[in-house]
């Protein structure tokens, strides 16, 4: 029929959501300080900061400095330094934030360059002490930088999706229902014991058997929102998934 | 190495990373993940398919025994057709559900429950005869009947208190029946209630409503999951029927009895006499419709929200019924001559009543649509082929629609907008425009017939612009003049083509394509498109 220049609305179909996804807007703001752009930004290092840390750190740098380097780097970010760089890869968030990052400390900015530019106020929290022992705790070792940058990209994606799914449930009073089905988010359809989790919850087998399918739907869907998150296109949605989810597989 | 134990996922044996140990094990998670998601009938996000009835070609195989002869009617709990026993020669109806609608499990308890619903025998309950399963698909063959839903009869105008209480018994009379065998139907709503041609009621799809949920996807989500928009507000595509449901089946859907049966006929005798569903705040039918004022009471105690306030029977509603309906506008006679008057008042009322009742019934069936069927559908067409053709004649004459498009009101006539699409089963469809029928067209029978009313093939543009209006909005490409009048704004298409112009009404989704100033094709989407 015909085809509708980009930006026009095309009256076949409702406009997609997906410039609502956080990496998207920051994209597409890029040209205008819009204090959405911003916020959507905060919120991706908020949830992705781990990766960066470890990274840091994985370059052999101390904990103080990787810690100062860590801040520096988000501060930069959220001035828009690094939003004006032209990448090829921009157009995931993980792959950026990669590249933004082996730049930035290829510029040998040192802790005390770090320490005199101070920034405006960032809020992007993050705890040292907690990374430290959960780097403790891995046992990447053997990977490249890379690739175990992006394994635990994945895991911090996976915690959030996860995250946003129990907040779900606690925020529509569904404590008891969350607790009760989680250990059966990922288990066989076979091997899910119904009868248990009706009784448990006090409400009918095909009432339980409902609500294990909701759960896990939606888990699925919330998983694939916070993918698109990092992304910034529909189409990247598809590819972005199928290699997180080969990270989460072999890693 | 430090003496850190690594845990090991207890699903899948492998060791947990650190960092997510406490959510989920990485590997179950992406396996879980790439795994293609089962479908619950009911599922309505945009990633999943909502359930098409298979044609009836493809049925055929699957029933040696069994002649489908249409598709009669759809629902998110499957689909019915009706189909001829080639041994017994005989008129039944075919339903089957959703396929993958449930595992072996599933399988067992359809047996069961399907035994118990065959056990059903009364001339008030649509009976089966025969269930199983064929190629994974589940299936009844019922009681074939022929008549109209009570849907489809308050679709067409609200029916009169008398018509009321002379349906209301006999549903009462199937529900007390089935409640004496243990058995609650769970889903009464008009769709299920199907009168036929002597008037009788008959209800159908009983127990389906438990056997669909024991397959994993029942009505009662709203207690126990988040709120899914998704799925909440769908609508036909929702297991059960809200506005039907007892609250109880919502709050404790364990506690739910036969009361929930009368709840659901409470909502229906309310919408039979007012013509709308009860609400939030429930307004004595009385006060709506001028009725007599003793079946506010029968009404509303049915649709207690309590179960333990309602009529504990289905028996003791309908006695309260007959009461009223016998005893009409009688005034208070004397006390010794209420025993011989309300005799011979009862025997006056009573064949007033049914004379009342065959009348109207006659007079509805032979003024209401027929059913839509594929029967002559070619002469039918041939029928309504002609400039000038009605909306009301073309739904006389096929039936009555599926839906309509654009606006998701049901089929009520005098209320379709402007410019609609009225759809029949088998991808009939009707464009309508200004009361006029502008486009008939039939998919797959000798290759797509289209007539075109009011606007055709080679109408002028001043035509379009009469029938559609200037158009409002700009779609694509720059505006040009349509040769020397000012006939509203039309745009080329950004291919350029040269000659080819269009026209659209972007909100409506209407395209008129020209060549030199005559309308060479017609479009105007089917809902959902």
């Amino acid at each position: 029929m015909h085809r509708s220049q980009t930006g026009d609305s095309d009256a076949v179909g409702p406009r997609p959501l997906f410039l609502t996804t956080r990496w998207s807007i920051v994209l597409n703001a890029r040209n205008k300080a819009s204090p959405g752009s911003r916020e959507a930004l905060e919120s991706l290092c908020q949830t992705y900061w781990y990766p960066i840390y470890a990274f840091v750190r994985g370059a052999g740098r101390s904990p103080p400095d990787a810690q100062d380097l860590t801040q520096e780097f988000f501060v930069r970010l959220l001035t828009r330094d690094f939003l004006r760089l032209v990448t090829p890869e921009k157009g995931r968030f993980r792959t950026f934030l990669r590249t933004a990052l082996k730049r930035f400390l290829a510029n040998e900015w040192d802790r005390a360059r770090a320490q005199k530019r101070g920034g405006g106020a960032i809020h992007v929290s993050f705890d040292t002490d907690l990374a430290e022992e959960r780097l403790g705790r891995e046992q990447a070792g053997m990977l490249a930088p890379d690739r175990t940058y992006d394994l635990r990209w994945a895991l911090t994606l996976l915690d959030e999706a996860m995250i946003r799914l129990e907040n779900e449930y606690n925020s529509a009073g569904k404590t008891d229902l969350w607790r009760q089905l989680k250990p059966y988010l990922t288990a066989e359809r076979g091997s899910i014991a119904y009868p248990e989790i009706a009784l448990a919850l006090g409400i009918a087998e095909g009432a339980a058997r409902v609500a294990v399918h909701r759960f896990r739907k939606r888990f699925r869907e919330v998983f694939r929102q916070t993918i698109a998150d990092t992304v910034s296109t529909p189409e990247e949605v598809e590819s972005e998934l199928r290699l997180v989810l080969e990270i989460l597989s072999d890693g | 190495m430090s003496g850190i134990i690594t845990p090991k996922c207890p699903q899948c044996g492998a060791e947990m990373p650190g960092g997510s140990t406490d959510r989920v094990c990485p590997r179950c998670a992406a396996a879980f993940l790439k795994a293609a998601p089962t479908e619950m009938p009911g599922d309505a996000t945009g990633s999943s398919r909502p359930f098409t009835p298979p044609p009836v070609a493809e049925l055929e195989p699957l029933f040696p025994q069994l002649e489908i002869l249409e598709l009669i009617g759809q629902g998110g709990m499957g689909a019915v057709y009706k189909a001829r026993q080639k041994e017994l020669d005989r008129i039944v109806a075919l339903k089957i559900l959703p396929p993958g609608i449930g595992d072996a499990a599933f399988a067992e308890r359809f047996a069961r429950e399907a035994k118990a619903l065959a056990r059903l025998n009364h001339p008030g309950i649509v009976t089966i005869y025969e269930f199983g399963r064929s190629n994974g698909l589940f299936f009844f063959l019922m009681e074939f009947v022929d008549g109209v839903t009570l849907r489809q009869v308050l679709d067409g105008g609200r029916i009169s208190p008398r018509e009321a209480l002379a349906i209301v018994p006999g549903i009462c009379d199937a529900l007390q029946y089935a409640h004496d065998q243990g058995i609650v139907h769970r889903d009464i709503k008009p769709e299920n209630i199907l009168l036929d041609r002597r008037g009788r009621t008959k209800v159908a799809d009983f127990g389906l409503a438990r056997l669909v949920e024991s397959g994993g996807a029942g009505s009662d989500f709203e207690a126990i999951a988040p709120a899914d928009s998704s799925t909440v507000t769908h609508s036909g595509k929702v297991l059960g029927t809200p506005q039907y449901m007892a609250p109880e089946q919502f709050e404790h859907p364990a506690t739910v009895d036969h009361r929930a049966d009368i709840y659901a006929l409470g909502v229906v005798f309310y919408q039979m006499l007012t013509g709308e569903l009860p609400g939030q705040r429930i307004e004595p039918p009385s006060k709506k419709v001028r009725i007599d004022v003793r079946l506010d009471e029968v009404v509303l105690r049915a649709l207690e929200k309590n179960p333990d306030r309602r009529y504990a029977q289905a028996s003791a509603l309908r006695t309260q019924v007959e009461t009223i309906a016998q005893t009409g506008e009688s005034r208070i006679r004397k006390p010794g001559m209420e025993q011989k008057m309300k005799r011979r008042t009862l025997l006056a009322t009573l064949i007033t009543g049914v004379l009342c009742l065959v009348i109207g019934l006659a007079v509805w069936i032979a003024t209401r649509p027929p059913r839509f069927s594929m029967e002559n559908i070619d002469s039918k067409i041939a029928q309504l082929s002609k400039p000038g053709t009605t909306a009301d004649r073309a739904i006389r004459v096929l039936g009555v629609p599926l839906r309509y498009a654009w606006e998701n009101k049901s089929f009520r006539k005098d209320a379709l907008p402007q410019n609609y699409v009225m759809l029949y089963p088998h991808n009939v469809s009707v464009s309508v425009s200004g009361g006029y029928v502008f486009e008939l067209r039939c998919e797959g029978r000798g290759g797509g017939f289209t007539y075109r009313g009011k606007l055709h093939l080679g109408s002028s543009l001043d035509d379009v612009l009469e029938v559609l209006g200037q158009p409002t909005d700009t779609v694509v490409g720059k505006p040009i003049d349509f040769s020397a009048r000012s006939a509203g704004v039309l745009f080329r298409d950004v291919d350029g083509e040269k000659g080819r112009c269009y026209y659209a009404r972007p909100e409506q989704n209407i395209r008129c394509f020209f060549d030199n100033d005559k309308v060479t094709a017609l479009f105007v989407p089917l809902e959902g498109q």
